[in-house]
């Protein structure tokens, strides 16, 4: 069994008991234990189960690398599925839950799968696609959705916050391992800005575990001695719980920093930090991870790595077992058998593939009287839930049992494995050391910076070094090449004096035994999240899959959330040694971010609910507010829609709203439209160039009405122009189109017409702007004072500046309602006191504020388009009926070129009709179809509904719309289907519907 | 109705000041009788680029190779400065725009602005390369900002009219205590 | 992510702060081209795998657009120059050819 010694482990504080709960029952710990390190010294093996076929899975590893201890943490807004239980650091009252069991954990109905494995064989999920097809949808679907998936999603919103940090740095340094630790040391009296990060809750990496001795103290202290003088530089940041999930082009990396410690005890309101990081130079020091080994029965609990054995062992004080086989292919596995062997627990057998090992620590394991046995493996594993013995045989052969070993725990070393991730996120190519046995990085093919260079520095064992004297040997060298790189001064040479004695080698055999038969293999795992088998492999290997690429996608390996840290290198070599190949020729896979998975919350950052996407305000929003209004999003802007008042529905708020502007008068905040100011001695010419119409010949005081044309010749925005001086232009845009229309005008006066002398400022948000609208407007501009407003002094599209009662305005005769209309713009600061004011003297009016959907049904009584209704991108101005404000004068504007395109003046293209409804008081469905009367198919559509409002002023329905040939149909019947098989009969007019000689406006 | 937009913890006091008058002023900025039209008139250096300079009366902030913006302390004499400095222009290319109520300056003192600002800006904050007299316009979250020092513990950040409450309620948020990145 | 320095506040820009906008230098075709000059101008825009030409926009900045020469393929930055300039700069393409045949691997 997995258990507390009474001594030891250097991260736990005895002194502080945690207590925690694992699938219900209450649990003990201490400070610093791992939710995994905890789990052990409860002895609870059994953590989880597989993915496919739902098999007991224990702890294997000690870190991030974790492919079975999964676990579901936390309740409600706390709750977050698929945590990897090697990573959590425990705190006081933590709940944690196994996952992907039907049933109960011990008693998994699922597991039935594992009896049935036969039916998931490699390519499963392709060869189900494929045939039969129904199968699919009927059969596997239904059973896979529910058998198989990791944690279930968070039902209740998160409860936690998260937050962003931009950091500009010289140098950061990835791991905080002993190489990590030694670089800063090293560069900290450059004086650069470095920042070394962690994943882990401590310093040191295996280092701490894995002691050796170092300038006459140990690893352990010479680590602690590193760590204090750190904290002296100001320059330097350490911190920990920091992963580096991604480095990105121009030397761009994201850090997710965890502080879900602190946030449980109220040091921090956030969770999770997400840093985005410029870094002149990166330095590797992620160092390495132990393989698997892959033979039958390596996934039953209780099988686990060394380094993890001995982690658990040194830094939370847990012991692996009772009785320990170690089953190994280097000599890096014997230092943990000899800690674990000092420590009291008996090793009645150490398994070493290899014929024989001259190093040091095998003497030195041999000489404590252990036993090893060479050229020799694990032919199974026996047990179901937990270890109960091993199977030795021959490493050659088919497995035969040469003797049985009864035993509670398998350690295995397969060797180690450089972490180069994070070397070829932005392109950096690997290789394979065959002499190593491990990845390398391969130099001549690096990571490139914007200048063209390599910014990333490897060192130490995610250099493929992992003996103490070979990692320090290769930092210093590496440090020295990055010296003159970032031309720095050399300080001075820390020496370090190591034992060169401890060393040894790694066989390739990373599969035992190597003939074994089939009934072996299928129990041998190579990935164990995704349940691939070495008969999987096989399978794809004889199915001509070739490439390492096409191997994975097939057969899954490496895809499940632990991306295959511990399987893929035993997966690329059983691809290569089934195909005969080198590991290089076969390839490796490429690694992408996100190094290890990070939390959803921690991308969308601050950016949820109310501060998820900015909003705009115009200075009369709070008045709004308070008086009923409901809002519409238009861009970012937010739109009164109605104001709906106690004893009316929102249908009979938007009527009372038009009728009560044809009537008498309505008040409009029009303060989101675009305001733009074109002025200097060319802006007459320049918005020639710009708008369709002839704007040069408008004189000052007037106003046009505009279109706005993109090179392709569709209309995508329109506007009152205003010439306020010889000079001076006021361009009004949509609501939508302020900011697009200003962006516009600049890049073509920046990249084309730079010649012309303008200036172009946004002047949006520098006035509140005001509609007066209905027969008694005058009436009120009267009452304001200050302007002479009857039809000859101040004539339509006419425009005055000065002051209005106390008010500094600028007044346009524009009507977008058909009725009698000025629009008033003040500056924002004035706004909402110039709205109070037209309120207070148009009581007696019956002035009554109305919204845009108003808005929208009287200038659709009037044919007037809107920009988004009428046109969708493909619509030109002639289209919809505007030749009129296209100048045929102008030699060139943006949008002409195009607008002498044949299919531009197509007599088939659509054109806009109004369309009426006879003895029908429903409005037509927004973006129906219309299809000529009759027609049944796809060829008899002729075109849709582009605006489709029940008109108060008429008390009927009406519609425009987008028709081929429309002028052709006008007087005919067509059809608009409708929900449930109903026909709707329109009769085509013109798209006026209203006062269409305009006497209305005009008096 | 004004909106009184002040919050306040043991870090950060984040207010809303709304006495202050801006102008924009287009031309070649680098043009020698434009460079002393402003001298003249500001008692103050057309600033270089990225920068603000500064006197008891006027900010003058570098916006673009062809644009500055005045910033006077005194609201009310926004419409006078305008008329006269558009007539020391008027020989020139110029436009001169009354731009006080387009935009909202908010105050923020205390010593972890940085901080503050690194939560939302991509910029390199570190004292070296942003500092007393630097002027920078980049973005703040989704928003579009500009931002200056004040004093060693205070910066003013303008952003624009209508984004004024949405741009409170972030600084607001990034202000918490006990989520600041003790960093610079 | 991106970053380029303006040629007009000559700070380096992260991509967050710019806003793209696709081929440099085109020569617009406005009334009187030829239907095929016309459509080449509207449509036909080089994606090149290597040396590209690109106008990027100082959005959350100065709002100037400028000049790019970068490689797609590297992501590795010659130059930027302002938007007027209708050739690239002789300076930026000497970098471009002596990068190239510098004879650096390029991945
Ligand atoms: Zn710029």
């Amino acid at each position: 069994m997995t258990s507390r010694f009474s001594k030891g482990g250097k991260l736990i504080d005895r002194t502080k008991r945690l207590s925690f709960n694992f699938n219900g029952k209450n649990l003990f710990a201490y400070s610093g234990d791992t939710l995994a390190s905890a789990l052990l010294a409860n002895n609870q093996l059994l953590i989880g189960r597989s993915f496919k076929y739902h098999r007991p899975r224990g702890i294997v590893s000690s870190g991030i690398e974790e492919p079975n201890a999964l676990i579901s943490l936390g309740s409600g807004g706390n709750f977050e599925p698929n945590r990897s239980a090697t990573t959590i650091e425990l705190f006081d009252g933590v709940k944690a839950t196994s996952q992907n069991h039907l049933g109960s954990l011990e008693w998994d109905i699922g597991s039935v799968n594992n009896l049935i494995s036969k039916i998931f064989p490699a390519g499963f999920y392709y060869k189900t696609f494929i045939y039969p097809r129904f199968a699919w949808k009927h059969i596997f679907e239904p059973t896979i959705r529910s058998a198989a998936g990791l944690g279930k999603a968070p039902k209740e919103e998160d409860s936690s916050s998260y937050d962003y940090f931009y950091a500009h740095l010289d140098v950061v340094i990835i791991g905080g391992g002993i190489t990590g630790l030694v670089a800063a040391n090293n560069l900290a009296k450059s004086g650069l800005k470095i920042l070394l990060v962690e994943q882990k809750h401590f310093l040191g990496g295996y280092a701490l575990s894995e002691e050796f001795k170092i300038n006459n103290s140990n690893s352990f202290e010479f680590i602690k001695n590193l760590e204090n003088e750190l904290s002296d530089f100001e320059n330097i940041r350490v911190k920990k719980n920091f992963s580096i999930i991604g480095i990105h082009d121009h030397s761009y990396l994201i850090g997710s920093e965890n502080m879900e410690q602190m946030e449980r005890n109220g040091q921090s309101s956030v969770r999770q930090r997400l840093w985005r990081i410029r870094a002149k130079h990166v330095i590797l020091a992620t160092g390495a991870i132990e393989r698997p080994l892959v033979f039958a029965g390596n996934d039953i609990p209780g099988v686990m790595l060394c380094s993890a054995a001995l982690e658990f062992y040194k830094l939370y004080g847990v012991s692996p077992g009772d009785r320990v086989v170690v089953l190994t292919n280097n000599d890096s596995a014997y230092s943990s058998v000899i800690e674990l062997f000092n420590a009291g627990i008996s090793v009645p057998l150490v398994i070493d593939v290899r014929e024989k090992s001259d190093g040091n620590l095998p003497l030195k394991a041999k000489k404590l009287g252990i036993r090893v046995e060479f050229s020799k493996a694990i032919s199974k594993v026996i047990g179901k839930k937990k270890v109960k013995a091993v199977e030795l045989c021959s490493v050659v052969g088919e497995g035969a049992v040469l003797e049985t070993i009864i035993c509670d725990s398998v350690l295995m070393s397969g060797g180690w494995t450089s972490t180069l991730n994070l070397w070829s996120h932005c392109g950096g190519k690997i290789k394979w050391d065959s002499k190593l046995n491990t990845l390398v990085p391969d130099e001549s093919f690096p990571s490139i910076n914007e200048f063209g260079r390599s910014f990333i520095t490897v060192l130490g064992s995610a250099d493929g070094k992992f003996w103490p004297s070979d990692l320090f040997a290769n930092i210093e060298k590496k440090l020295n090449i990055l010296y003159s790189e970032l031309n720095l001064k050399k300080t001075k040479t820390i020496r370090y004096d190591i034992d060169k004695s401890i060393k040894g080698e790694t066989s390739s055999i990373f599969c035992v035994p190597e003939a074994a038969d089939e009934n072996l293999k299928a129990k041998s795992f190579v990935d164990y999240q995704n349940d691939v088998k070495l008969t999987d492999l096989r399978i794809a290997a004889q199915e001509g899959f070739e490439s390492v690429e096409h191997l994975k996608r097939y057969t899954t390996l490496g895809m499940a959330t632990d991306q295959g840290k511990l399987s893929n290198i035993n997966g690329i070599k059983i691809l290569a040694n089934l195909l005969g190949k080198e590991i290089n020729e076969v390839g490796t896979t490429t690694f992408r971010p996100p190094y290890t998975p990070i939390s959803l919350g921690s991308i969308a950052g601050e950016a949820r609910k109310e501060l998820f996407k900015p909003i705009r305000r115009t200075p009369i929003h709070n008045w709004h507010q308070e008086n009923g209004a409901i809002f519409e999003p238009v861009a970012d802007w937010q739109r009164p829609y109605a104001y709906v008042g106690n004893n009316e529905t929102l249908e009979q708020a938007i009527q009372r709203e038009v009728k009560n502007t044809r009537n008498a008068l309505g008040m409009l905040d029009a303060s989101t439209l675009g305001k733009i100011i074109v002025s200097g001695s060319d802006a007459g010419v320049f918005l020639d160039l710009i708008y369709t119409n002839m704007m040069s010949s408008l004189k000052p005081g007037r106003c046009r009405y505009g279109l706005m044309c993109n090179e392709n010749g569709f209309l995508f925005d329109d506007g009152v122009v205003v010439r306020l001086d010889e000079k001076t232009f006021l361009c009004h845009t949509t609501t939508g189109g302020s900011d697009r229309v200003y962006s516009w005008m600049e890049e073509w006066h920046q990249t084309e017409w730079w010649d012309k002398k303008v200036f172009i400022q946004n002047v949006t948000e520098e006035y509140t702007q005001i509609t007066i609208a209905g027969p008694k407007a005058r009436l009120l501009l009267e009452k304001l004072g200050g302007l002479k407003v009857d039809n000859v002094n101040f004539k339509p599209l006419d425009f005055f500046e000065g002051k209005l009662g106390n008010f500094e305005a600028r007044v346009f005769r524009i009507s977008f309602s058909g009725e009698l209309s000025f629009e008033i713009a003040v500056p924002s600061k004035n706004g909402i006191a110039f709205w109070m004011r037209c309120l207070e003297l148009g009581r007696e009016l019956g002035l009554t504020p109305y919204g845009t959907e108003a808005l929208h049904i009287m200038r659709a009584e009037k044919g007037f388009i809107m920009i988004g209704d009428e046109t969708d991108g493909t619509v030109i101005p002639q289209d919809l009926n505007l030749e009129w404000a296209i100048s045929k004068k102008k030699r060139d504007f943006i949008g002409k070129r195009a607008h002498e395109r044949i299919f531009m003046q197509d007599t088939n293209r659509k054109t806009l009709v109004g369309l009426s409804l006879k003895n029908s008081t429903k409005k037509i469905p927004d973006g129906a179809y219309a299809l000529k009367s009759g027609g049944k198919s796809a060829k008899d559509v002729l075109g849709h509904i582009t605006s489709s409002y029940f008109s108060p002023t008429l008390d009927k329905p009406i519609a425009m719309a987008l028709l081929k040939n429309g002028k052709a149909l006008k007087g005919q019947i067509v059809d608009i289907p409708i929900e449930n098989g109903n026909i709707l009969k329109a009769t085509v007019v013109e798209p006026q519907f209203y006062d269409i000689e305009g006497k209305r406006q005009n008096v | 109705m004004s909106d009184i937009m002040v919050y306040s913890n043991s870090l950060f006091n984040i207010s809303a000041l709304d006495h202050f008058g801006m102008l924009i002023i287009r031309a070649e900025i680098n043009n020698r009788k434009f460079q002393k039209i402003i001298k003249d008139f500001f008692k103050l250096k057309v600033p270089s680029r990225l920068k603000i300079s500064t006197n008891k009366n006027f900010y003058l902030a570098w916006m673009s190779p062809n644009e500055i913006m005045v910033i006077t302390k005194n609201q009310d004499e926004i419409k006078t400065i305008k008329s006269s400095i558009e007539n020391d222009l008027d020989q020139m290319e110029a436009l001169v725009l009354d731009v006080s109520s387009s935009r909202t300056i908010f105050s923020i003192k205390g010593s972890f602005w940085r901080e503050l600002l690194a939560k939302g800006s991509p910029i390199n904050l570190f004292p070296s390369k942003f500092n007393s007299d630097s002027f920078r316009r980049t973005r703040l979250g989704q928003v579009s900002t500009a931002f200056w020092m004040i004093k060693e513990d205070e910066i003013y950040i303008l952003c624009g009219q209508s984004y004024k409450y949405f741009f409170f309620k972030w600084l607001c948020n990034a202000a918490d205590e006990k989520s600041i990145n003790k960093f610079f | 992510m991106l970053k380029f320095i303006c040629p007009y506040c000559q700070v380096e820009a992260d991509e967050t702060e710019l806003t793209p906008g696709g081929e440099a230098h085109l020569k617009r075709m406005g009334p009187g081209s030829s239907d095929q000059e016309f459509y080449n101008y509207l449509f036909e825009r080089k994606n090149p795998r290597g040396i590209h030409f690109e106008r990027w926009l100082h959005s959350y900045g100065c709002g100037k657009w400028f000049h790019v020469v970068r490689c797609t393929k590297t992501m590795e930055v010659f130059g930027t120059y302002s938007a007027q300039e209708t050739n690239p700069p002789k300076k930026i393409l000497d970098i471009v050819k002596h990068r190239i045949s510098s004879g650096k691997k390029i991945k």
